[in-house]
């Protein structure tokens, strides 16, 4: 119980003194901004998550960033529909987006849905750039917060939990 | 190379989070596994479970066996109660074989390509009950044509009690002939009484005076008084006699009043058997109603009953559902396609008709989950051989917005047996074993039906009448459709599907009717013509027997009066011979001689003789 009310602060202070290097948590947020853009409810989207808690990145970074990126993806809905329709609309993709369509598990991934496609086209588009300003904050922040959070008792519990937990010693 | 994937690998594992995908990679296993081998018991359960709910009574399946390689799906003994009929099937079947297309799987769709269903019957017997343990009871509601049936039998049953009741009428007790001559029977004895009575009465007096007379001479001078009034009462008894014979010549006129009387009560009997032969007239659409409306009715109730449950199977148009919140999504395809379609399924099965085994086959087309999307509507097509060959087609197009669906039925041969129209214990029609055709094309848009169901067949048709209970009209009814020797009916229907109005045109209903009314007509008029002349006879020798009766009366009474009037005469002789004027004062009895009639000269002869 205790672990399960402690667990957002334990993401937290992962995210921010995790023994992750920038480049997974750069990673980790520029995956989680994906993620968090997509509407859910697509392969797409379950793909990406997945690949969020499958691969060597900070999940507690990346869930961050999906977390609030949901909210800014709801928020940008509008244009990604105008996006994504001129994209779905495009002649020249409309075979591409045909084939796929028609693929095993076409319609599962979503790509015909306007939104989906926009927010993909916003995602991937700012992927890179996210990728890029989160290693340089993560390699900024990183050091100089962890040195100055581990000051606190709190912080070093909270590590402590996390680590415990990590060995299967929160229940 | 080798080095290169081992390099690969190593890379993999630094990438990858094995501690969360080993665990999901398992979980995956495990449902594939479970789809593998779980999916059959999982499909059997849902099919009996939707089906119940749906059905509202038992699903039951023998064996289910799907292979998701090969594309297809097998079900055996499948058999589905009828909710209304517990121990009946409404559909059973010995397999059904499902070819699908495993990629529309991937698709989001369920495409059955191909399929077969065999050992298909309808309307089976079960040998338990299929009744759910908490089904809610389904409250039959009435049949749309219950109504058009019951006035249209209750038009005809009442023209024809009418009949009947004309038949059974007492006529002899309202006719007014044989009522006045037994009156006229009654009253005469009476009459006769009366003035014998008075006959006697006058004689007993006469004697009375007599003796008083005699006593009364013995002593003149001082009975006078005694002698004054006998005189008088002498006088009161002679014009009493005067009165009485009066009344008896009287007695023919008497009788030729009554004779007038009777004539008048002859007229008034032809003219009220006139009026009995007088019958309301029955609308021959209205008989062929009452004699083909119930035959109609099972078949459309039967039909009513089919359709409403295909449309609970068959969906309907959807409304389109709402958009979707986040975007729209853009089709690809020429058209979307519905999600789940079998695009051919043979059909094989059997049932019986009127006894006789009647094995079908046939196809459905074109089912689809949302038809407006399918670029075809549901075709089913039965052709049934044995029994009867008939072929079924049915198109149900739900495509527009007004679904529309149209059943045409083609059956140029069938052997019908006998049968009864209309109601066996008052007015019906037996039709005998016979060669048939029937053609159905009924179409339903939206909430109207409309079509024609026509019957043809060859048989030999008569009519019962059980009420009459008479074996010369029954000949005479019998006759009167001996003659036709095929049963057409034509039933129309139009109107609001819930409440079509029905229609029927038939060759039974204007030749019952005709023949009914005509066998009735003749008979009345036969039975009131004998009743008319038994009536009159009767009343003749009634009457003449009451002139005779009289004329022995006559003579009788008035030999009684002439004796009376003799001895009066006899008392008035007697009172003047004795009686000197001595007296003073007293009367002089002065008494004329009564003038009796010669007996049998007063009877009217011609009067008394028709």
């Amino acid at each position: 119980m205790l672990n399960f009310l402690l667990r957002p602060l334990r993401f937290l202070a992962q995210s921010l003194i995790g023994n992750d290097s920038p480049r997974q948590t750069a990673w980790a947020v520029a995956l989680g901004m994906l993620a968090g853009l997509l509407p859910k409810g697509s392969l797409l989207a379950l793909l990406l998550a997945t690949s969020l808690f499958a691969l060597q990145v900070n999940r507690a970074a990346g869930l961050l960033a999906m977390g609030l990126f949901s909210f800014a993806g709801a928020a940008l809905d509008g244009f990604a529909h105008r996006l994504g329709s001129m994209m779905l609309t495009w002649p020249s993709a409309q075979p591409a987006f045909a084939w796929i369509y028609d693929q095993p598990l076409g319609p599962f991934w979503g790509l015909t849905n306007t939104v989906v496609v926009g927010q993909l086209l916003v995602g991937l588009y700012l992927f890179y750039p996210v990728y890029r300003l989160s290693l340089a904050a993560a390699a900024y922040l990183q050091p100089r917060l962890r040195d100055r959070l581990m000051k606190y008792r709190v912080i070093r519990w909270l590590k402590g939990a996390e680590v415990g937990a990590q060995w299967g010693l929160e229940s | 190379m080798k080095l290169t994937g081992l390099r690969q690998i190593a890379r993999l594992r630094g990438v990858l989070r094995w501690r969360y995908v080993a665990p999901r990679a398992a979980i995956v296993v495990a449902v594939v596994l479970v789809v593998r081998f779980g999916l059959d018991p999982l499909l059997r359960w849902a099919i009996v479970t939707t089906g119940q709910a749906a059905l509202g009574a038992k699903v039951e399946l023998g064996e289910l066996r799907t292979s998701l390689k090969g594309g297809e799906l097998v079900v055996t003994n499948l058999a589905a109660a009828n909710p209304q009929k517990p121990l009946r099937n409404l559909i059973e079947a010995d397999e059904f074989r499902f070819q699908f297309d495993v990629k529309q799987l991937f698709r989001k769709r369920l495409v059955i390509r191909d399929g077969g269903i065999s050992g298909l019957s309808f309307d089976s017997p079960r040998t338990t009950s299929g009744a759910l343990p908490d089904a809610p009871t389904d409250q039959a509601s009435p049949s749309p044509l219950e109504p058009v049936v019951a006035v249209a039998e209750e038009k005809a049953l009442a023209w024809f009690d009418d009949l009947a009741g004309r038949m059974q009428h007492d006529l002899l007790g309202s006719l007014a002939t044989p009522r006045l001559v037994d009156e006229l029977e009654t009253r005469w004895p009476q009459q006769y009484d009366a003035l014998k009575a008075r006959a006697e009465g006058l004689r007993h007096k006469s004697k009375q005076i007599e003796a008083a007379f005699r006593e009364a001479k013995k002593n003149p001078l001082r009975n006078l008084a005694q002698i004054d009034q006998l005189r008088k009462e002498l006088a009161a008894a002679e014009a009493e006699l005067r009165t009485a014979v009066a009344e008896i010549q009287a007695l023919p006129s008497q009788a030729k009043a009554d004779r007038l009387a009777v004539d008048a009560a002859r007229k008034q009997d032809e003219q009220f058997l006139r009026e009995q032969l007088k019958f309301g007239n029955v609308d021959a659409e209205e008989l062929n109603r009452y004699l083909l409306g119930e035959a109609a009715h099972g078949y459309l109730t039967q039909t009513a009953y089919w359709i409403e449950q295909a449309q609970k199977f068959i969906p309907k148009k959807k409304i389109a559902p709402p958009a979707r919140a986040r975007g729209t999504n853009v089709l690809f395809m020429a058209r979307k396609q519905p999600a789940c379609l079998i695009e051919r399924v043979r059909l094989d099965g059997h049932a019986r008709f009127d006894g006789q085994p009647l094995a079908f086959t046939g196809e459905l087309t074109d089912a689809a989950s949302e038809p407006e999307l399918h670029d075809r509507p549901l075709r089913l097509r039965l052709a049934g051989s044995g029994a009867l060959d008939a072929t079924i087609v049915a198109i149900l197009d739900r495509r527009g917005d007004i679904p529309h669906d149209w059943v045409r039925i083609d059956v140029p041969k069938l052997m019908l047996s006998d049968r009864t129209l209309g109601n066996a214990s008052k007015l019906a029609v037996t039709v005998s074993p016979g060669e048939a055709s029937l053609q159905a094309d009924v179409r339903v848009d939206g909430e109207s039906i409309s079509g024609v169901i026509s019957l043809r067949q060859s048989s030999k048709l008569a009519a019962a009448t059980p009420m009459l209970r008479d074996d010369r009209i029954a000949q005479v009814l019998h006759e009167s459709l001996a003659g036709v020797d095929r049963l057409e009916a034509t039933v129309h229907l139009s109107g609001a599907l819930k409440r079509p109005s029905v229609r029927i045109e038939s060759n039974v209903g204007p030749q019952l009717a005709g023949g009914v009314k005509g066998a009735v007509a003749k008979y009345l008029a036969d039975r009131q013509e004998r009743l008319l002349a038994k009536v009159q006879d009767k009343a003749v020798q009634q009457l003449a027997k009451l002139e005779a009766k009289r004329r022995e009366a006559e003579k009788e009474l008035l030999a009684k009066l002439g004796q009376d009037q003799k001895l009066i005469s006899q008392i008035a002789a007697l009172l003047q011979g004795q009686l000197p004027v001595t007296t003073g004062g007293l009367p002089q009895v002065s008494m004329p001689p009564v003038s009796v009639p010669q007996l049998g000269k007063l009877i009217p002869k011609d009067k008394l003789t028709r």
